[in-house]
């Protein structure tokens, strides 16, 4: 124990290297150093603990992946969740449950979440049969067993496809390996190697549906059951103990995925699932992340809007500036007006001072005259500013009669403007109300937009129902497939079985014949011998030769005590000493009868038939001289009959009313052997069968047929055998007298026999 | 080993169809009795080894077809038969009307030593008697028969009627067999039979009273 501890210990840590070197591959170095800490942490472990774990792990392996060769070998493992109906007691819900595909035992197990240790329950495939129903709720499909039908639901139609061919692949990978098959039966390699030829011929009807990942698969199984608030309506009540091993199992393990990841098989993996789901959950992620984004852009605009009330807080000073601005402005128009009086006054003062320091009158009156023409000149610029300002009051007063008139027409073109928006509005109202006749002839138009909606509807029924279709071709036909090697091999089988028997027979014969002969001798041997041997036979006469076996194929009919057409084949000994003889006899005939089943006649019938139309030929001709098979002996006869008999229809009719009126002198005879006929046969054994009064009806009718033979003995047995064979009376009549008038020779049942005692005579 | 017989005699059962001789035979030889035998097409035989005084006899009982055509066929086997056993069947008159003929038959063809005996079978059905006992010995007595009513059925004179007729064979051949016994104390052969008996045919027609 304690060795086999310390191996698991160096085995797992020897693995753990592994794993070192193989996560410095990896391009993920945060899960790098989560690994690291995790192995630390795994290599901590006090030895109990460790046992656990690994035990648990493999466990866990055990139900996920089959071995670690097989996740190398098959690395899509079915599994994933489905819901399953409980189809027991009175709760009838859906069940969420965990799946996964058995490659041993061709089972589906099922789970009640992906962690659990212990399956609710199994199905088995290897005989079941697919089945989904279009009308049903989407993805539900059903899986018959021959015990029970499982009904199962994917959570959309394509998973359900997923499932259902992946099924369809298991079962016939699993019904066509041929290390399942342990029979060394005779005609097994032929099997196999057919079924080496055989391929998963799906393709013909549906192409595979891709992987739906996130339904199937391992990584589903590490992600936490979608349901787990309503976990307790998934609480098996069917299986309460493996419930509670598992939630136990659960517990112990208290940190489940540590768990995993601890494990050997599963480190890899689950670092690469994890590293799919943070992908994942990124994708996921992604529209929070816009959000943010959309968030942060919300948040620029409005400290731009902050930075505007700011700027509106600075508006202030710069009116201030502007008015202040306005204000020197003002001030400077005000200087400037200031500076201009005081140039005038300048000017005024500078005359002033002329006008003054003029040193004599005369330049004084020239400067007088100077300022009156200048006053002058001043005064009629003045009147031509005058009239060149009633001037411009003049075209200023005929400007504004000139805008009153412009007003005038832009009123007048308002009007117009509203008179025509009013007749725009009223044929608007018109149009409209145009329109909602149109609606209303159009009312049509929604029905057939609603019959366009249904023939959409009824398209998409139409393609559901096609792969439907497409999906049950593609079932059929591997289950015909299936069962056609089945009863190949049960063919191979029951082959196998007959030449045994026959060989057990044979052995049992020479018994029997070795035990006979002892007992011709007996009176001359010891006491002690005559008793051992006397009990031998009796012993041999007990095991009732009857029922040694029931074979269940129909064409081993059991061994009875009459032949096909109802002859006793065991002949009744009445005396002691020959009851092992007769048993010795039936022995034979029966092991002749199993040996050359197969040998002999199963190429003569499979010849016999490949013949649809019987016409004269060679091949018949050498067929009928091997014998015709019982099946096919009514056929044949029929046909000779016919070709060299030509009665018309209701001769044979005509025959039995001619009896019924008149009896010819046979009749005595027919009435005393009728009942002497084949009496070993079962048939003809009860004087009420119905084949006696078909023999009656026949010889009577044969004896009006030729009245000259009448009923000659023996004739009875002919008919007899004709109508064992051919079944139908009149078919019989036509064979006896095919019989006698054209087969035999003329005369040979006439009323001397003479035909009979030439044929003894030369023979 | 010791030979299983001594002597071998050829008996013959003849009679209407359906009288019974099949059943007679079955009876005899074979102790059994089915109520439908097949019904006989040409002849049959069966043969039992009997101590008569002695003597093992094994007897071939020839058994022959009863309808009337098939007598082309019978008549041959009457010439070579010691004994002849004409069965009728005491409920069918008719069939005790045609012994008469099938006596005459015998007369024409059965070699002339030949010992016969009449039987009415199916003694047991009395109530279907449509012969009486009487009629049968009286035939008997008119033919010098010895005359049993049997029944294969209830085996009623069965062993009685048999042991009588190869009796009277062995009576009717005791001087041969005497003689070969003398001679050699070997047993008799049927070659030698045959022979002695056609050679003897006078004296036995002789010594026989019934012609």
């Amino acid at each position: 124990m304690l060795s086999g501890l310390s191996i698991l210990k160096k085995m797992n840590t020897v693995d753990d290297n592994e794993k070192v070197t193989d996560v410095h591959e990896q391009t993920f170095p945060q899960t790098e150093a989560a690994e690291k800490s995790f192995s630390d942490e795994a290599n901590h472990e006090t030895p109990l603990n460790y046992q656990d774990d690994t035990i648990a792990a493999t466990t866990d392996g055990s139900s996920l992946t089959p071995s670690k060769e097989g996740v190398e070998e098959k690395p899509k493992k079915l599994c994933g969740y489905l819901y399953k109906l409980g189809m027991k007691g009175p709760l009838k819900a859906w069940k969420y449950r965990f799946f996964s595909y058995d490659d041993m035992k061709c089972n589906l197990l099922y789970y009640r979440i992906a962690t659990d240790v212990c399956a609710l329950g199994s199905i088995d495939l290897h005989a079941a049969t697919f089945h989904f129903d279009v009308e049903a709720e989407e993805g539900i499909f059903e899986i018959k067993t021959p015990t029970k039908p499982y009904i199962l639901k994917a959570i959309n139609k394509h998973a359900r496809m997923y499932w259902l061919q992946q099924l369809q692949r298991k079962r016939w990978e699993y019904c066509n390996n041929p290390s399942k098959i342990q029979t060394e039966c005779i005609m097994s390699s032929d099997v196999h190697d057919r079924e080496g030829s055989l391929h998963f011929g799906d393709g013909d009807f549906l192409s595979p549906v891709t992987t739906p990942t996130d339904v199937v698969g391992k990584m589903v199984a590490l992600m936490p059951a979608p349901q787990e608030s309503t976990s307790l309506q998934n609480i098996s009540l069917k299986h309460p103990w493996k419930e509670i091993q598992n939630t136990v199992r659960n517990m112990c393990g208290s940190k489940p995925t540590q768990a995993i990841s601890r494990s050997v098989f599963h480190f890899e993996e689950s670092e690469q699932v994890s590293a799919e789901v943070t992908t994942k959950q990124f994708g996921k992620m992604s529209p929070s992340l816009n959000f943010a984004r959309k968030a942060r852009k919300q948040n620029g605009g409005f400290s731009s809007n902050l930075e505007n009330i700011s700027s509106d807080k600075l508006d202030n000073p710069q009116l201030q500036i502007q008015a202040l601005t306005e204000e020197l402005k003002s001030q400077k128009d005000l200087v400037k007006l200031l500076h201009r009086t005081l140039e005038s006054a300048q000017e005024e003062k500078r005359v002033c001072a002329e006008y003054l320091s003029a040193p004599e009158e005369k330049d004084r009156l020239e400067l007088i005259r100077h300022k009156v023409r200048q006053i002058e000149d001043l005064r009629q610029r003045v009147e031509v500013l005058q009239q060149e300002k009633q001037d411009l009051e003049q075209c200023v007063s005929l400007k504004d009669f000139h805008i009153e008139e412009l007003k005038e027409h832009v009123q007048l073109l308002m009007e117009k403007n509203s008179a025509k928006q009013l007749v725009i509005m009223k044929q608007n109202e018109q149009l409209l109300s145009q329109m909602d006749l149109d609606n209303t002839t159009s009312s049509g138009m929604d029905t057939l937009h609603g019959q366009y909606r249904k023939i959409d509807s009824l398209m998409d029924d139409i393609n559901a129902y096609k792969t439907q279709n497409r999906f049950l071709n593609s079932e059929i036909h591997q289950v015909t497939q299936l069962w056609r090697n089945t009863a190949e091999k049960e063919t191979a089988l029951l082959m196998k079985c007959s030449y045994i028997e026959a060989r057990n027979c044979q052995l049992e014969s020479k018994y029997l014949i070795l035990l006979r002969k002892l007992q011709e001798v007996l009176p001359y041997l010891d006491a002690d011998y005559c008793e051992v041997i006397k009990r031998l036979i009796e012993d041999a006469l007990q095991s009732d030769i009857k029922t040694p076996l029931q074979p269940s194929n129909v064409h081993f009919s059991p061994i009875s005590e009459y032949d096909d057409y109802g002859f006793m084949i065991i002949p009744e000994y009445e005396l002691e000493h020959l009851k092992l003889l007769a048993k010795i006899q039936a022995l034979e005939i029966r092991s002749n009868k199993l040996l050359t089943h197969d040998v002999v006649d199963k190429p003569l019938r499979i010849k016999w038939n490949s013949l649809e139309e019987l016409s004269y030929s060679t091949d018949l001709k050498n067929l009928v001289r091997c014998g015709i098979p019982t099946e096919h002996r009514k056929r044949v006869w029929k046909w000779l009959t016919c070709q060299r008999i030509n009665f018309s229809a209701n001769h044979y009719k005509d025959l039995l009313k001619k009896c019924e009126s008149a009896q010819h002198p046979a009749t005595q005879q027919i009435e005393l052997d009728i009942h002497r006929t084949l009496t070993n046969n079962k048939h003809f054994n009860s004087p009420t069968s119905e084949f006696i009064q078909k023999l009656r009806r026949v010889l009577f009718a044969y004896s009006w047929q030729n009245p000259t033979i009448g009923y000659c003995q023996g004739l009875n047995r002919l008919a007899a055998l004709a109508l064992l064979v051919l079944e139908d009376e009149e078919s019989a009549f036509y064979c006896l007298a095919d019989i006698v008038e054209n087969i035999m020779p003329t005369e040979y049942y006439s009323n001397n026999l003479s035909g009979s005692q030439v044929q003894s005579g030369v023979f | 080993m010791a030979k299983q017989y001594d002597v071998l005699f050829r008996l013959l059962l003849i009679g209407d169809s359906g009288v019974g001789k099949t059943c007679l035979l079955c009876r005899f030889t074979d102790n059994e009795f089915h109520p439908s035998h097949i019904s006989t097409i040409g002849v049959d035989f069966k043969m039992k080894t009997i101590d008569v005084d002695g003597i093992k006899v094994r007897i071939q009982i020839w058994d022959t077809a009863g309808q009337e055509r098939y007598q082309t066929i019978t008549k041959q086997y009457y010439r070579r038969a010691q004994g002849i056993f004409l069965v009728y069947d005491i409920t069918s008159e008719r069939s005790y009307q045609h012994i008469m003929k099938w006596a005459s038959d015998v007369d024409e063809y059965a070699p002339d030593g030949v010992q016969k005996i009449l039987i009415g079978n199916k003694a047991d059905e009395e109530h279907k008697r449509q012969v009486g006992k009487h009629q049968g010995m009286k035939l008997a007595e008119e033919y010098g028969m010895d005359f049993y009513e049997t029944s294969a059925c209830t085996n009623y004179n069965i062993k009685e009627s048999f042991t009588r007729l190869t009796e009277l064979v062995l009576m009717a051949h005791r001087k041969e067999l005497d003689g070969l016994r003398l001679a050699s104390n070997d047993e008799l052969n049927l070659a030698e039979l045959e022979e002695d008996g056609r050679k003897a045919d006078g004296t036995a027609n002789s010594k026989s009273c019934w012609c």
